[in-house]
């Protein structure tokens, strides 16, 4: 009897309902804890996607399961979830970074919104190589916006679009990003020359106070008038920007770009991670998608940068056209990157506040092209 | 969808995003060049106003 108890202890553990599925994707989560702790791989988003994948991978939990027939509830991340399910965790996220954001260099220097817009380049791409390997058109959109390098676009599109295929792509998406310093670099050299790169640029004219508040506003109206699918994400940046820079509402530029942000990336991480179960991620799906996705990055690399060239040629050499692969919209990562290059061509260089508007121009020019696919396929 | 209809859909997608923008770039030079007037003009109204004794 004392056996038959024992026997029926470890039937029920999760021990035994573990197949090797579910053990291997630990594995990976386990994996991309140690990307994001040792390597500091964009960590405030990969550790509770990979926790999230894990949780979710450890059988008979039934934290994802939905609410069962009669009184039965849910689990604690199928509630969770509802907000990655609705688009409302990305929209807010998005409310965090405009009061965390300082527009001041797009305003100072407009041209740098045709940067953001060039390098919005590799979802084009994308989305034409993945619609050719076989994905529905809605799952090569969802592919094709890891290309606009912006987490929360990625997630707000792909779970409405392709949820199934949002744990894959979460995961590409923010590990590219991590990846920036290094996918970027090699392709600015070989699309730009010495002389292009040593480039020195003047100083951007200060902006006022007044064009700093307007700013969200005109964005806002045009944006949403123009197209109304981008209304939560383009809406949540600018009304976050406009708590900062209006500077009458401190309390709630501070709670959105601190307090609130931060509950919103926890939650969005993990049900974001636990949606990663063994049967929708271990499939060769997941490896197209992590390839797609570096093209997406590479071509948006090339698309900036091919923009920078021309308004270089066009200003008669005033802009250094390393400035454009900021438009790749991970802010502020791909600006830094871009002031480094420009400082190892001539050290007397400082692009960062330059690069800066192409990067924040990328945000809205992700957020654009999501709200186009939104708009398409949705 | 064929490879020549997802090429359609893409350069569609890149000419509205450009679109979009484009517009955004002439609503923040007219704002900008509207604001620099008014404030070049209330700065000559002040240069011209006489002093009160």
């Amino acid at each position: 009897m004392f056996i038959n108890a024992l026997k029926n202890l470890w039937l029920s553990s999760g021990f035994a309902a573990l197949t090797w599925q579910q053990a291997m994707m630990v594995v990976v989560a386990c994996f991309l804890i140690y990307l994001a702790i040792v390597r500091k791989f964009e960590p405030l988003l990969l550790m509770p996607i990979a926790f999230g994948m894990m949780l979710v991978n450890l059988p008979l939990t039934g934290l994802m399961t939905g609410p069962g027939a009669g009184s039965e509830p849910g689990g604690l991340l199928y509630y969770l979830y509802q907000g990655v399910k609705l688009g409302i965790y990305p929209s807010l996220i998005f409310l965090g970074i405009g009061a965390m954001t300082d527009f001041g260099p797009l305003i100072a220097r407009p041209s740098s919104l045709f940067l953001g817009a060039g390098a919005q380049f590799g979802i084009c791409v994308a989305f034409v190589l993945a619609n050719a390997l076989g994905f529905q058109p809605s799952e090569a959109a969802s592919i094709a916006i890891i290309g606009g390098a912006d987490g929360p676009t990625a997630i707000f599109l792909s779970s409405r679009l392709a949820p199934e295929l949002l744990p894959a792509i979460a995961v590409a998406a923010y590990s590219y990003m991590a990846l920036i310093p290094l996918i970027q670099p090699p392709i600015m050299r070989l699309l730009t020359t010495k002389k292009e790169r040593e480039t020195g640029m003047e100083q951007l004219r200060v902006v006022s106070k007044l064009e700093k508040i307007c700013f969200p506003v005109i964005v806002t109206i045009l944006c949403v008038l123009l197209l109304p699918s981008v209304a939560p994400l383009i809406g949540m940046l600018m009304l976050g920007n406009l708590f900062r820079e209006s500077g009458v509402v401190e309390r709630l530029s501070d709670t959105a770009q601190n307090a609130l942000i931060n509950i919103v990336t926890i939650f969005l991480g993990v049900t974001v991670g636990a949606t990663a179960n063994a049967e929708t991620f271990l499939r060769p799906q997941t490896l197209m998608i992590v390839g797609l996705g570096l093209l997406a990055f590479v071509f948006s690399t090339i698309g900036g940068l091919i923009l920078g060239k021309v308004m270089f040629w066009a200003t008669k050499g005033k802009i250094n056209p390393l400035i454009g692969s900021a438009g790749v919209s991970a802010v502020p990562m791909a600006a830094r990157v871009s002031h480094i290059e420009g400082q190892k061509a001539n050290p007397a260089n400082f692009l960062l506040m330059h690069a800066i508007g192409p990067n924040v121009a990328g945000v809205i020019g992700s957020a654009v092209a999501a709200g186009i696919l939104l708009s398409l396929f949705g | 969808m064929n490879f020549i209809e997802s090429m359609t859909v893409s350069l569609f997608l890149l000419a509205v995003v450009f679109f979009v923008l484009f517009c955004l770039y002439i609503s923040i030079r007219l704002f900008s060049f509207l604001l620099e007037k008014v404030q070049k003009g209330s700065t000559s109204m002040d240069k011209n106003k006489k002093p009160e004794i």
